[in-house]
């Protein structure tokens, strides 16, 4: 796999045309599985025509894995038609939940990190993996608040998650970097704790800052900016630890033109290339 | 310690009741409900936001403002939130909410403009199929004809309004076009998505009746007779030039020998 190839984009409506058009050099498109549930209209057909040059990843906002209730019948079909129609080479989810006694609250609620959560959602990973007869990747979230009763710190519910699941792991740079923010994690540490052979993809994007009350701030999840210099140290050193991975750039609000996206995906290429570079220098020593 | 279902329950009504009950179960509580506000402000936003997309004439007649605090309104209410992970799925019952606010009483067509523009929104996403050709319809019999049964194609809806709906959209497309006095008339519209573009035909009465009597399921030469029997300058082989060049028709289910004639 060449380094073009390791670094997608997500595919937003206002460059569909632009990429039909100019065929950007980037290896690989990412889209909200949502958007696509329809299977017909302008954006399915275009995300058919992107497909035809592109591999597409499927990334999933609304199955609600953590609900204390069953994945939606309904979702699943959807999410399973779609996957027939795009032929994705991933697919993935979130450590969320968003869906309790028939009302779905479209965001990335936080989940309790107990025993019976992992239970639960463990159970709705397996059942969703045997529904699609895909590998489904899940996906640490930003948040905002932690509870009280969590008997395990995030990563290691994850950890826990994938091993027991078979499910494998999306890490979201940007999302470690805000949580730890927002909760005084370590971040370094969260990555330390992640075996390399269970993440598949990292995720980089861009937050805001909000002040709550005096002189305290929370880094908000927005996608609305370029990656920070925090979270490009925090790139360099998970691919220190991970090697290689899939990455994307994610820019879901207050959209740029294309070339935006595609300069952060090429300053991406460049510290994948440094890392190559020193893997060789290490290897040689 | 409390039970998954019950804290995702607690923390749903968390969301949508000034009286914050949930505290206790955040560890960082000194500051839980700016926290909390974040996840409420997020939801509020994506649900108006998918509003707005669904409804672009409504808020072109409303302004922002006013439309936003309809949406806020509607949204504030749980019974009204959506029921599943699709948000396209989702925002039919605001036509009916706008129609119950007293303060939009003056505006007795939003209702339907509302309705108009779901239904625009349900052809835009449905999936995609083939269209009926000449070449495949002459293979009837006029006997197989008569009996036909016609399906039209998934992305088809109708609707019909005692308001000019065809006059309000005019404005809301191009705010410039010449200024009319809103009376009530019946417009019949038929809403359906050709290639990729959501089209609006403007049909006739005679149209509107015998394309939904055959939606119905009525058989083509019953319908046809009907109309041509209450409506004298109606035009077969126009109906018929309309329904196929407009790709309107996917398939045709042939009643006796129970076949369908379009595989």
């Amino acid at each position: 796999m060449t380094l073009n190839q390791l670094i997608g984009i997500g595919l937003r409506h206002p460059h569909y045309h632009e990429v039909i058009d100019s065929q950007p050099d980037v290896g690989w498109f990412e889209v909200h599985s949502e958007n696509f549930f329809h299977l017909g209209g302008s954006s399915f057909n275009t995300l058919k025509t992107i497909r035809a040059s592109y591999p597409i990843s499927l990334h999933g906002v609304g199955l609600s894995l953590g609900s204390a209730e069953r994945p939606d019948v309904n979702h699943l079909k959807k999410i399973k038609k779609l996957i027939h129609e795009i032929n994705p080479f991933l697919v993935s989810e979130h450590l969320s939940w968003g869906k309790i006694n028939n009302t779905f609250l479209p965001d990335l609620l936080p989940l309790p990190y107990t025993q019976e959560s992992l239970h639960i959602i463990c159970q709705h990973v397996q059942e969703t993996q045997d529904y699609l007869q895909h590998e489904i990747l899940i996906e640490n979230p930003s948040s905002y608040l932690e509870y009280q009763n969590s008997e395990l710190t995030e990563a290691d519910f994850l950890i826990e998650l994938c091993k027991k699941s078979g499910a494998k792991i999306l890490l979201d740079i940007n999302n470690i970097f805000v949580s730890a923010h927002n909760h005084q994690w370590d971040a370094k540490k969260y990555i330390d704790t992640i075996p390399g052979d269970l993440v598949k993809e990292l995720h980089l994007a861009g937050h805001s800052t909000k002040t709550i009350s005096d002189k305290k701030t929370l880094k908000i999840d927005t996608h609305n900016n370029k990656v920070c210099k925090e979270v490009w140290e925090l790139y360099v050193y998970s691919l220190a630890r991970f090697g290689l991975k899939q990455t994307l750039i994610e820019w879901d609000a207050d959209i740029p033109k294309l070339n935006v996206l595609l300069e952060e995906a090429q300053k991406a290429k460049i510290y994948c290339e440094l890392n190559l570079a020193q893997q060789r220098t290490h290897a040689k020593a | 310690m409390q039970k998954l279902k019950d804290i995702q329950h607690d923390f749903t009504q968390s969301l949508f009741k000034t009286q914050n009950t949930f505290v206790s179960h955040f560890i960082l509580s000194d500051d839980a409900n700016e926290r909390l506000n974040i996840y409420r402000q997020t939801i509020i936003q994506n649900l108006r936001q998918a509003l707005a997309i669904t409804y672009p004439g409504v808020w072109h007649l409303l302004g922002d403002e006013c439309a936003d605090s309809v949406a806020y309104a509607f949204i504030n209410n749980i019974k009204n939130l959506p029921v599943s992970g699709c948000l396209d799925d989702w925002g039919e019952s605001f036509c009916e909410f706008l129609a119950q606010q007293p303060e939009l009483k003056t505006l007795p067509y939003l209702k339907a403009y509302a309705h108009y523009e779901w239904l625009k929104h349900l052809a835009y996403g449905q999936a995609d199929s083939d269209a009926l050709t000449y070449d495949k319809l002459m293979t009837l019999s006029e006997n197989e004809l008569a009996n036909a049964i016609f399906f039209f194609h998934p992305t088809v809806y109708f609707m019909q309004s005692i308001f000019p709906l065809d006059n309000i959209l005019e404005i809301i497309e191009n705010p410039e076009s010449k200024k009319f006095h809103l009376t009530k008339r019946n417009t019949y519209a038929l809403i359906a998505r050709s290639e990729n573009n959501v089209t609006t035909y403007w049909l006739s009465e005679a149209y509107y009746l015998l394309f939904t009597d055959l939606k119905k399921g009525l058989p083509f030469g019953k319908t046809v007779e009907k109309i041509e029997k209450n409506y004298p300058e109606f035009n077969l082989s126009e109906m018929i030039i309309f329904l196929i060049e407009n790709r309107l028709v996917s398939n045709i289910f042939l009643n006796k020998s129970s076949t369908v004639l379009q595989q």
